[in-house]
């Protein structure tokens, strides 16, 4: 015979159900830290998956590779942090029913995000069809300072949806409040790396900027901030139509890099 | 040796490109077309599985029960025909769904590149071709409907 306490005690637990989960919340919080939510978003090529996988620790396996194919779908994952639960979604870059899902569930989602990582490659757009490149160069891309520009002009363009998703996730959700813009592959133009910092931080004329500026307008100094950070994960050469450029950084300084971004993340994710 | 006119070229990779993307949306409607017979088999399937627990339970349920239904078959011998019988067609549903995927194969993975090269000169040939800013937003959004996996 059932325990005449049972039935009483079940009714009470399922009536105060949301504050044993907040309760639980709170104790999962206490010991494990505060949940955060980051984004990762960019163009297709870009760098975004090979980043993740260095933030969240799986490329320092020694049999890890790159990816050869693009991301067709949403990509989830942890990074490691002191007193944190960071989790890190990154939205696939190419126009694709995924990448409609997946900004459909993170920014326009019941749940808000609380920080943006914009990745970009201050035109180092790696494409994976030899086909791709030869069609781009016929069409008159055929010189890397070519192909640059029209990379850093689809930068901005992807960014203007970026920062629209960012907008209209802050009127829902009063969230996401700050934005890292990660300057990816810069062991690529190391030696240049000012100009980048200029184009993509601090030039009134940049378009990239100007819209960065505009967003912050849009949603309030106060509410929004934001920062630059020049990073680099998988060192490799890129080659545009038989022009090489070497990375001209080693792996510790590829490293330090990788480091100083994993610490700026922590600090914004711990305000 | 003769040299093309870039326009010509130009507006060739234009059409080029919106009959690569013509192939791709057929190839995503067969795609779509296998993943809706394979989520029929995949119900059948799981039917013929809740059919044949449900007939499980039954059995021993009736494990004791020795009526006849017919001169020659007692109601449990039923219930037993009916398990295996079940199982046999949900291990059929496996078999063909692993024989229409294992088919369907090529088709997506010719769609996989297809996309990839599509998304990856798309930018390329709107901006030298001066695709106005409809078009292009015209190009993306039949682009965004396709997906493989």
């Amino acid at each position: 015979m059932a325990d005449p306490w049972l039935i009483p005690l079940a009714k009470e637990a399922y009536e105060h159900r949301a504050e044993i989960v907040s309760g639980w919340d709170r104790i999962v919080t206490l010991l494990l830290g505060k949940k955060k939510t980051i984004v990762f978003t960019g163009m297709g090529g870009v760098g975004k998956t090979v980043l993740f996988d260095h933030l969240s620790g799986t490329a320092f396996d020694a049999k890890y590779a790159p990816p050869q194919e693009m991301s067709q779908a949403i990509e989830i994952g942890k990074m490691p942090a002191r007193k944190k639960r960071i989790k890190i979604s990154v939205v696939p870059g190419q126009e694709s029913r995924p990448r409609l899902q997946a900004i459909n569930e993170l920014f326009y989602g019941d749940k808000p995000i609380n920080g943006v990582v914009h990745v970009v490659a201050n035109g180092f757009v790696e494409l994976r069809h030899p086909e791709a490149r030869q069609v781009l160069i016929e069409q008159g891309l055929d010189t890397l300072q070519k192909f640059r520009e029209h990379q850093l002009r689809e930068e901005v363009e992807d960014f203007d949806a970026t920062c629209n998703a960012i907008r209209q996730s802050a009127q829902k959700h009063r969230m996401p409040n700050w934005m890292i813009v990660a300057v990816n592959k810069c062991d690529l133009y190391a030696s240049d790396i000012e100009t980048a910092r200029t184009y993509y931080a601090t030039s009134t004329t940049s378009p990239f900027r100007t819209r960065l500026s505009s967003l912050q307008q849009q949603l309030g100094t106060d509410n929004f901030r934001w920062t630059i950070a020049p990073v680099c994960s998988w060192l490799d050469d890129f080659t545009w139509n038989g022009n090489t450029t070497k990375p001209q950084l080693n792996v510790s300084q590829r490293n330090q890099f990788l480091s100083r971004l994993s610490a700026t993340l922590e600090q914004y994710c711990a305000d | 040796m003769p040299t093309e006119d870039p326009h010509v070229s130009s507006s060739r990779s234009s059409d080029e490109l919106e009959k690569l993307l013509s192939l791709a949306e057929g190839l995503q409607e067969r795609c779509d077309g296998v993943d809706r017979r394979i989520d029929m088999y995949r119900m059948m399937q799981m039917l013929f599985i809740a059919g044949a627990v449900t007939a499980v339970i039954l059995l021993i349920g009736s494990a004791q029960d020795v009526r006849v239904v017919s001169p020659t078959i007692a109601r449990s011998e039923i219930y037993l025909y009916f398990v295996a019988t079940c199982f046999v067609y949900a291990i059929g549903a496996e078999y063909w769904i692993r024989r229409i995927k294992r088919r369907n194969y090529p088709d997506r993975f010719a769609l996989t590149r297809l996309l990839e090269l599509i998304r990856e000169v798309e930018s390329g040939v709107a901006r030298s071709q001066n695709w106005s800013a409809l078009d292009r937003a015209q190009f993306q959004i039949r682009l965004s409907r396709l997906t493989v996996g």
